[in-house]
């Protein structure tokens, strides 16, 4: 009715999206979830840096062609921090690679019960009978789960960025942007998984987050062999599977913000089992968002529509 | 303001065309009728809590209600009784706004079921209902008082079911009859008008039962609505004024409680008769009741109320009838019930409600 009233329902639309976020929270600690990650987190960074710790003392150690082992053996001789810093983002790209899907994983196994798990429990039933809209209940559960994500990927990926520039003293040019595309990363990967638990039961959910998830990251890899090998089918895939879940674009697009710009000479050579690093696409950005949009706004209309 | 000048004022264009003023006032106040009208016809379409009309819901091929009409007054315990399967819960789902209904219409305190209007003023126990087991009872009933953006009165609502010692233990520590004493104190967070109840005692032994059924009598006594959803008919028969019976989604029966339960009268086992005894007693005034039968020495009075038995069994020994037994049977809901779901059965294809 009048702009106050409204103001008023806004906030208190806000409050009950909020109390529905926060309870994700309360869950996490209460059943001991979140101390659990946090420690097996603490193990993984750890040994990523000890792992770190001791290539990079190593490498100071003896800065000539003997410690670069199977460069060195071919007779090519390389500038050596040149080859440090493609080593510390070698290492880099491999720890963000595990991060990236520890969080992709952890993100499938919360939000894969997000609404059919507690549908199927008979969980949401007393709480979408209160004044509360279906949207605000799926918007608060999506916040909730990405506030998680977002806390996992400042942690972990940020320690890994950290640690990596302590021991190997390489600094990636754009660690900041990094971590918002792989968060953006992990947000699409729980935007796909909260529209299918607003319709498939919650093991369909989990095996189609994670399928998807693969798919892409299998999809990275024929559009870089196709690339390589100059084949324009496989690169056509790959770039159509891109369109299907972008999460693998965003990974690599990540991994481009923290190359050396002195490696930007080998191109498109630079593939590796974990992605090879790509420049960021405005286009791929504008997908990547509206990607997550649609699937929010999917998952609203089908979570209004389903008998509970 | 007043009615009878703007009933008057709105014939006098049409009557005469006198003074500009007369019908510029004759306009204001036609404008000013009208705005009253619809908030003076809201509280005339919901003086019902509930009205249901031909609603239906089929799930791919299987109808689960085939055209459902119902009518629950506001402040009734009302009693809706089927067998399993036969769409109780189903017609609770689309009245809370769980489930959409394929066809027909629901009206829940004037409003559209599942609106937000509509549930803040609605409490609800689903028969099939699991609250988080990492909170506390008092927390779960708080968190439901937030999101009706009220205070709940946790301490009330707890001692109301009979929970107020293990309020601050965890749910997951909870036996199932706790569990659902918490779920109908979250049903009544809020001081709704109208709770639909689904199977409220399921879980609970006969002292919970009877907690519950307390429970319910005090809240008519507030003036709350309830809508109980059951399958023990003992229950429904204690505590609900009025009742409907469902069957294969068709109300197959609806009333006062009392008045879906006939009772079957008196039954007297007799001995050998005298000759001319029983025409005797049967010739004896019964002109408001349907007469006496006789059958393999047991003569049947149906109709007879409780309080006439003496007075009956007096004028059999007057007429020299040898009576050996006297039962006097109201007839329970659940031979009503039976009754009832009998008769539906044959030549029902489940489609006959609207």
């Amino acid at each position: 009715m009048n702009p106050g009233g409204r103001l008023d329902d806004l906030r208190a639309r806000t409050d009950q999206m909020l109390l529905l976020a926060g309870l994700t929270w309360k869950e996490g600690v209460r059943r001991r979830t979140i101390l659990m990650g946090f420690l097996l987190t603490v193990a993984f960074v750890a040994l990523y840096g000890v792992g770190t710790y001791y290539a990079f003392r190593q490498f100071d150690a003896q800065p000539d062609s003997a410690s670069m082992g199977g460069v060195g053996a071919l007779g090519m001789t390389l500038d050596p921090d040149f080859y440090r810093d493609m080593a510390a983002y070698q290492m880099l790209s491999f720890g963000l690679f595990v991060s990236s899907f520890l969080a992709a994983m952890l993100v499938v196994f919360l939000g894969a019960g997000m609404i059919s798990g507690d549908a199927e429990n008979g969980t949401l039933q007393t709480i979408v009978t209160r004044p509360v809209d279906r949207v605000q209940v799926l918007l608060g559960r999506f916040l909730g789960y990405a506030s998680v994500l977002v806390v996992y990927t400042i942690l972990l990926s940020g320690s890994l960025l950290l640690l990596t520039r302590v021991f190997s003293g390489y600094a990636p040019p754009h660690p900041v942007q990094a971590l918002l595309l792989l968060l953006m990363q992990g947000l699409i990967v729980l935007g796909i998984v909260a529209l299918a638990t607003s319709t498939l039961p919650q093991i369909a959910t989990g095996i189609t987050g994670l399928m998807l998830f693969g798919v892409a990251f299998i999809g990275g890899i024929v559009e870089q062999i196709g690339m390589f090998l100059r084949n324009d089918t496989a690169a056509a895939i790959g770039d159509a599977v891109h369109y299907l879940a972008p999460t693998d674009s965003f990974f690599r697009m990540a991994l481009g913000r923290l190359t050396p710009g002195s490696m930007a000479v080998m191109g498109e050579f630079l593939t590796g089992p974990f992605g090879a690093p790509k420049g960021v696409e405005v286009g791929a950005l504008l997908y990547g968002l509206l990607y997550l949009g649609a699937c929010l706004v999917g998952a609203a209309v089908l979570f209004r529509r389903r008998d509970l | 303001m007043s009615n009878p000048p703007s009933a008057t004022a709105t014939q006098a264009p049409a009557g005469s065309a006198g003074s500009a003023a007369a019908s510029a006032s004759a306009a204001s106040a036609a404008i000013a009728a009208s705005a009253v009208v619809p908030e003076a016809a809201a509280p005339a379409t919901s003086a019902a809590a509930i009205i249901c009309s031909d609603l239906r819901k089929n799930y791919r091929d299987t109808v689960a209600l085939a055209g459902v009409d119902l009518r629950v007054e506001r402040g009734a315990v009302f009693g809706f009784l089927g067998p399993n399967g036969a769409g109780k819960s189903t017609l609770v789902k689309i009245l809370t706004g769980l489930v959409h209904p394929s066809g027909g219409q629901g009206e829940v305190l004037g409003g559209k079921p599942g609106s937000r209007a509509v549930h803040r003023r609605l409490g609800y126990l689903p028969e099939q209902f699991r609250f988080p087991q990492w909170l506390t009872g008092r927390e779960l009933l708080s968190l439901h008082g937030r999101l009706m953006g009220i205070e709940a009165e946790a301490a009330r609502l707890l001692d109301l079911v009979g929970l107020g010692v293990a309020g601050d233990r965890k749910i997951g520590e909870y036996s199932k009859g706790m569990q659902q004493r918490l779920g109908l104190a979250q049903a009544l967070v809020g001081d709704p008008e109208l709770v639909f109840l689904d199977e409220p005692t399921s879980a609970l032994d006969p002292i919970g039962r009877r907690d519950v059924r307390d429970i319910l009598t005090h809240l008519r006594d507030r003036g709350m609505t309830v809508f109980l959803n059951s399958h023990l008919l003992t229950e429904v028969e204690r505590v609900c004024d009025r009742l409907a019976v469902i069957d294969k989604g068709s109300v197959i029966a609806q009333g006062a409680t009392e008045d879906l339960l006939q009772s079957p009268g008196l039954s007297v086992r007799v001995g050998e008769l005298p000759q001319g005894s029983f025409e005797d007693f049967a010739a004896r005034s019964w002109s408001e009741v349907a007469p006496p039968t006789y059958a393999d020495g047991v003569i049947t009075l149906p109709g007879v109320a409780a309080d006439e038995v003496p007075a009956v069994v007096h004028r059999m020994v007057e007429a020299g009838l040898p009576v050996y037994e006297v039962t006097f049977a109201r007839q329970s809901l659940e031979e009503a019930f039976v009754q009832l779901i009998r008769e539906h059965h044959p030549g029902s294809d489940g489609r006959a409600g609207a």
